[in-house]
């Protein structure tokens, strides 16, 4: 992709302090690697600069060995595309928030932390998005350990065989204990 | 119905204690006969409701149980009283109970000074109107209480909302039904209805520019006293959930729909009474002196008559405001404000005084001729715009794409 | 979902939760409200109640294993679920796809935006109070239910598109059928405008209401209808073209406000209907150049792209649906992400909302058409 090599090499003269790498793969797109401590100044820069003022995509990867984030943005008026990608630790994982740039960047970090628990370094409410608040871990990571229950309430599929079993017991875990009151009198 | 108890206790020959009892036993009657026309035109009217609407919709509404489906209704109401009654633990258990008693009652009340045709009237009372508003008036208190014991946010607002619209509607309503007052000189809704005479000209409604402007404002106050679309703000589902409703069940929440199906009557038949006519006979100048004329069947048949004209136009109202129901969508609620207090109550008073004033100018020399020419000119206009909706109707009809097939029963 | 409680600052407001069972919120998300009076003070939308995990389910997945999957993404528009995904995935692995197969695709999608428009507009007139023109919306709607049926054998989740193509060709007679529907719903629309989009009620209610500025609009990343009824003109069809939208004439709709401005919620309405008759032009268009020739691509049974990521974004009814997909070289991918319209068009409600009353906000939920699903995936 042409817009990508010449928005490296516009960036490249306008921060030359912030090593930039353009790179890609076997197929599909190509992308400009940015180290993660300098996202914030490289995306300020497009958005303000070079007039990206559409954020079309925030996504956190799990490679395995490392966390990606990948940032695809947008020019609405040009109509060209540039996509950004850092890469981060498995542990600790921080980046400098772009939510002052991008009204959506707010949801869009929140999601990110919430699956892959990645910090944003500034977000305003960096709160769950997806799951609930007391969720143990972060599900889109992938040594991500399937809970066997939440809250009482089983996880686990029952065998369709073991259905057929009359000595087969329906609920893996003990139920929750009755509460004594009862939600509604009646009269 | 009082003439008919005094003649009937006469040919009787009661002691006075006996009379005591028969009085009691008269009232038992009357309000057993007013009640089971209530929730049978409750009833149908929710059967009615719900085909018409049907038909609206491009789909076709209950038509299993019975013929057409006209036992649906038995069928919910025999469901909601077989249904759990359902009290959260939460709310505030008298008031809860009591609530949908007092709408209910509200409504009902009414019912006993509304004419359904010549002398025929539970109690012909000389403040009729009066007490009609007054007696429906305390449905916003059953609203309010339900709004407020539900211990429900939504339920809350819905209440206040009810609270506040019926309470400000009621003084459009108020002015307008004092122009046709004015005009009729008495509060005795059997003297408004003959005061009135059988043709459209004969009508309040047409009776000067200002009673028909009355009659809007009329119409449009008492759909929002009534919470019917476009001013359903308190029962608003899709803003409030069901506003006060929210937190009734079974027979409790029948009751409130009770006297939401029981006021379209009240509503109807008042606007019949004091701007359509009422009762009048096309045709018959004295109703009264033809009736006292005659005796026997032709009584009753010139009575029945008179009851027939008073259903026909009331049952074209309420078919009126159902149609209204289907079509509208809903005001905000302060847009509703504005409209009463912006344009209904100082058009109100306008058309009040306007009233008036045409009362002195009838009574003027060349008064009378003024009058009529009035009369006629308004009744023309009405005709004309009567006739304008036909044709619009028709060319309507001719731009549909599928076969127009009018086919109401399915 | 969240320990956050709107905190009641001078004990004169009230705080409301709005949701996650109730009748407006169009699926299920907790709208949390603190109230003065009636007027909105705050508002914290809670989403994540829908989550459905589709994202992981991608990672568990082999590649044509998944395309059920993209259906539920947006149940009301399957459609472009499926475009988005197959877009991407044939993309790694340098299918080209067939010009008729294109076309379908075309047809498809364009039917699909057209029965999802009449949903966001019909219960966005539900929203205020009139319940008849959702069910006259709802009517035609069957119509092209029944289509797609004949398309692809299911009324709402199609799983219609395969990677390299589709799997079938219209059934002979349904072209036709289409364009006597098409004829139909070009005079269905002034019907319904008749019905309620002319009617003054439902003007007042929506007029400069909840107008959204264009820069809001862009920041908050708002996409499709939305973006456009703030008067941004740009459309993912014209502006980054795929499929076969090069070759189509059509006319980007942009809000106008000839009442009220331009990004209030009539805007939003409007924009919604102008651009079904739009899309029934495209679909008529496609009908009557349909090129002959295969509906499918030769793709291995086993699909295993090389290692790349690639971003595949459609012009959605909600917006820009957008796929990014990473492949490791296996027969999973390693990443599967779903960019939706109504997610971004959520971001957008803590900025508007403030002062707007209840009933503003269900119209104006409703004008933004969300649908719960599509934000939580």
């Amino acid at each position: 992709m042409s817009d990508v090599k010449r928005m490296h090499e516009t960036l490249s003269r306008a921060l030359p302090d912030i090593p930039l790498e353009v790179e890609s793969a076997q197929a599909g797109m190509s992308w400009i690697h940015v180290p993660a401590e300098h996202i914030a100044a490289v995306i300020g820069h497009l958005r303000h600069t070079e007039g990206f003022d559409y954020l079309a995509c925030l996504t956190g990867i799990d490679t395995g060995e490392e966390l990606q984030i990948a940032y695809t943005l947008r020019s609405l008026p040009d109509k060209t595309e540039c996509a950004l990608k850092i890469s981060l630790p498995r542990d600790e994982a921080v980046v400098p928030t772009i939510s002052h740039l991008y009204g959506v960047a707010d949801w869009f970090e929140r999601e990110v932390f919430d699956l892959y628990g990645v910090h944003f370094d500034g977000h305003p409410d960096l709160r769950r998005i997806m799951m609930p608040d007391d969720w143990e871990g972060h599900p889109l990571r992938k040594d991500y350990v399937f809970p066997s229950e939440y809250h009482g309430i089983s996880a686990e599929r029952p065998d369709p065989h073991d259905l057929l079993d009359p000595e087969y017991e329906a609920c893996a875990v003990d139920p929750a204990p009755k509460s004594d009151s009862k939600e509604g009198s009646t009269s | 119905m009082k003439e008919l108890f005094f003649e009937l206790s006469q040919s009787w020959q009661l002691e006075p204690l006996e009379m005591t009892g028969a009085i009691a036993l008269w009232l038992v009657v009357v309000s057993a006969i007013v009640l089971s026309f209530v929730a049978t035109f409750a009833g149908v009217t929710s059967w009615v409701e719900r085909r018409v609407a049907g038909r609206m919709m491009s789909r076709i509404g209950p038509n299993r149980v019975g013929p057409q489906g006209f036992l649906q209704w038995m069928a919910d109401g025999l469901k909601c009283f077989l249904k759990e009654d359902v009290i959260p633990n939460e709310v505030d258990k008298p008031l809860f109970r009591f609530a949908p008693y007092l709408v209910f009652t509200g409504t009902f009340a009414a019912f006993a000074a509304l004419p359904f045709g010549y002398g025929i009237v539970a109690a012909d009372l000389n403040i009729g109107i009066f007490y009609v508003t007054a007696i429906t008036a305390l449905v916003v208190i059953g609203i309010l209480m339900a709004g407020w014991s539900s211990n429900n946010k939504w339920s809350l607002l819905g209440g206040v909302r009810s609270a506040a619209q019926i309470v400000s509607y009621e003084i459009p309503s108020g002015l307008a039904i004092l122009s046709v007052v004015v005009l009729a000189g008495t509060l005795n809704l059997q003297a408004i209805i003959a005061g009135q005479g059988g043709f459209p000209w004969d009508w309040y409604i047409f009776n000067n520019p200002f009673t028909l402007m009355a009659f809007f404002i009329f119409f449009a106050s008492i759909l929002a006293e009534g919470n019917r679309t476009p001013f359903d703000l308190p029962e608003a589902e899709s803003e409030l959930v069901a506003g006060y409703l929210t937190e009734y069940s079974g027979m409790r929440f029948v009751f409130f729909f009770f006297g939401e199906w029981a006021n379209l009557w009240v509503m109807s038949a008042l606007i019949t009474t004091l701007f359509l006519g009422g009762w009048q006979i096309p045709g018959v100048a004295d109703l009264a002196g033809v009736v006292a004329g005659v005796q026997g069947a032709a009584k009753t048949l010139w009575i029945l008559l008179s009851v027939v004209v008073f259903f026909a136009k009331t049952l074209v109202l309420v078919f009126v405001v159902i149609w209204i129901r289907w079509t509208l969508p809903r005001l905000r609620v302060d847009q509703l404000m504005v409209m009463c207090w912006k344009y209904f109550v100082p058009f109100g008073f306008l058309c009040m005084m306007g009233s008036a004033l045409f009362v002195l100018i009838a009574q003027s020399p060349l008064g009378e001729t003024v009058h009529l020419v009035v009369r006629l000119a308004l009744t023309g206009l009405g005709g004309l715009v009567l006739l304008l909706f036909v044709r619009r109707t028709i060319l309507n009809v001719r731009e549909l794409q599928d076969p127009f097939y009018f086919k109401v029963l399915e | 979902m969240t320990q956050l409680i709107l905190e009641d600052q001078h004990g004169e407001t009230t705080m409301v939760n709005m949701g996650p069972q109730h009748p407006s919120t169009h699926g299920v998300i907790n709208l949390r409200l603190l109230l003065q009076g009636e007027v909105i003070a705050k508002i914290d939308p809670i989403v994540g109640f829908l989550h459905r995990s589709i994202e992981k389910l991608g990672e568990m997945t082999p590649y044509p294993g998944f395309l059920p999957y993209t259906d539920r993404v947006d149940y009301l528009s399957a459609m472009f679920g499926n475009q988005v995904y197959c877009m991407a995935v044939e993309e790694l692995l340098g299918v080209e796809v067939p010009r008729r197969a294109e076309y379908l695709r075309v047809i498809a999608c364009e039917l699909n935006r057209i029965i999802s428009h009449l949903i966001a507009v019909g219960t966005m007139a539900m929203d205020l109070g009139a319940f008849t023109p959702f069910l006259h919306a709802i009517r035609e709607r069957e119509t092209v239910n029944d289509f797609m049926e004949r398309i692809c054998g299911a009324r709402i989740n199609y799983s219609y598109m395969r990677i390299g193509g589709v799997p079938r060709d219209l059934e002979p007679g349904l072209d036709k059928d289409i364009l006597k529907f098409l004829d139909r719903f070009e005079k269905f629309i002034p019907e319904f405008n008749r019905l309620i989009t002319g009617n003054e009620i439902f003007v007042r209610r929506l007029i400069d209401l909840a107008v959204i500025p264009a820069a809001d609009a862009i920041s908050c990343g708002l996409s499709g209808p939305n973006l456009r009824s703030s008067g941004v003109d740009y459309d993912l069809r014209r502006d980054r073209p795929y499929s076969a939208y090069p070759e189509f004439e059509f006319r980007v709709v942009t809000g106008e406000g000839y009442r009220g401005q331009t990004g209030d919620c009539y805007a939003r309405y409007w924009v919604r209907i102008d651009e079904m008759l739009e899309s029934a032009k495209i679909v008529r268009q496609a009908l009557l150049g349909l090129p002959e020739g295969d509906v499918k691509a030769k793709v291995p049974r086993k699909i295993t792209p090389p290692k790349g990521e690639v971003y595949s974004a459609v012009e959605s009814s909600r917006g820009e649906m957008g796929c990014y997909l990473v492949s490791d070289g296996g027969e999973q991918p390693l990443r599967v992400r779903f960019r939706t319209g109504s997610f971004t068009a959520m971001t957008v409600l803590p900025k508007i909302v403030p002062g707007l009353m209840v009933a503003d906000l269900t119209a104006f939920f409703g004008s933004l058409d969300v649908v719960a699903p599509e934000i939580d995936r």
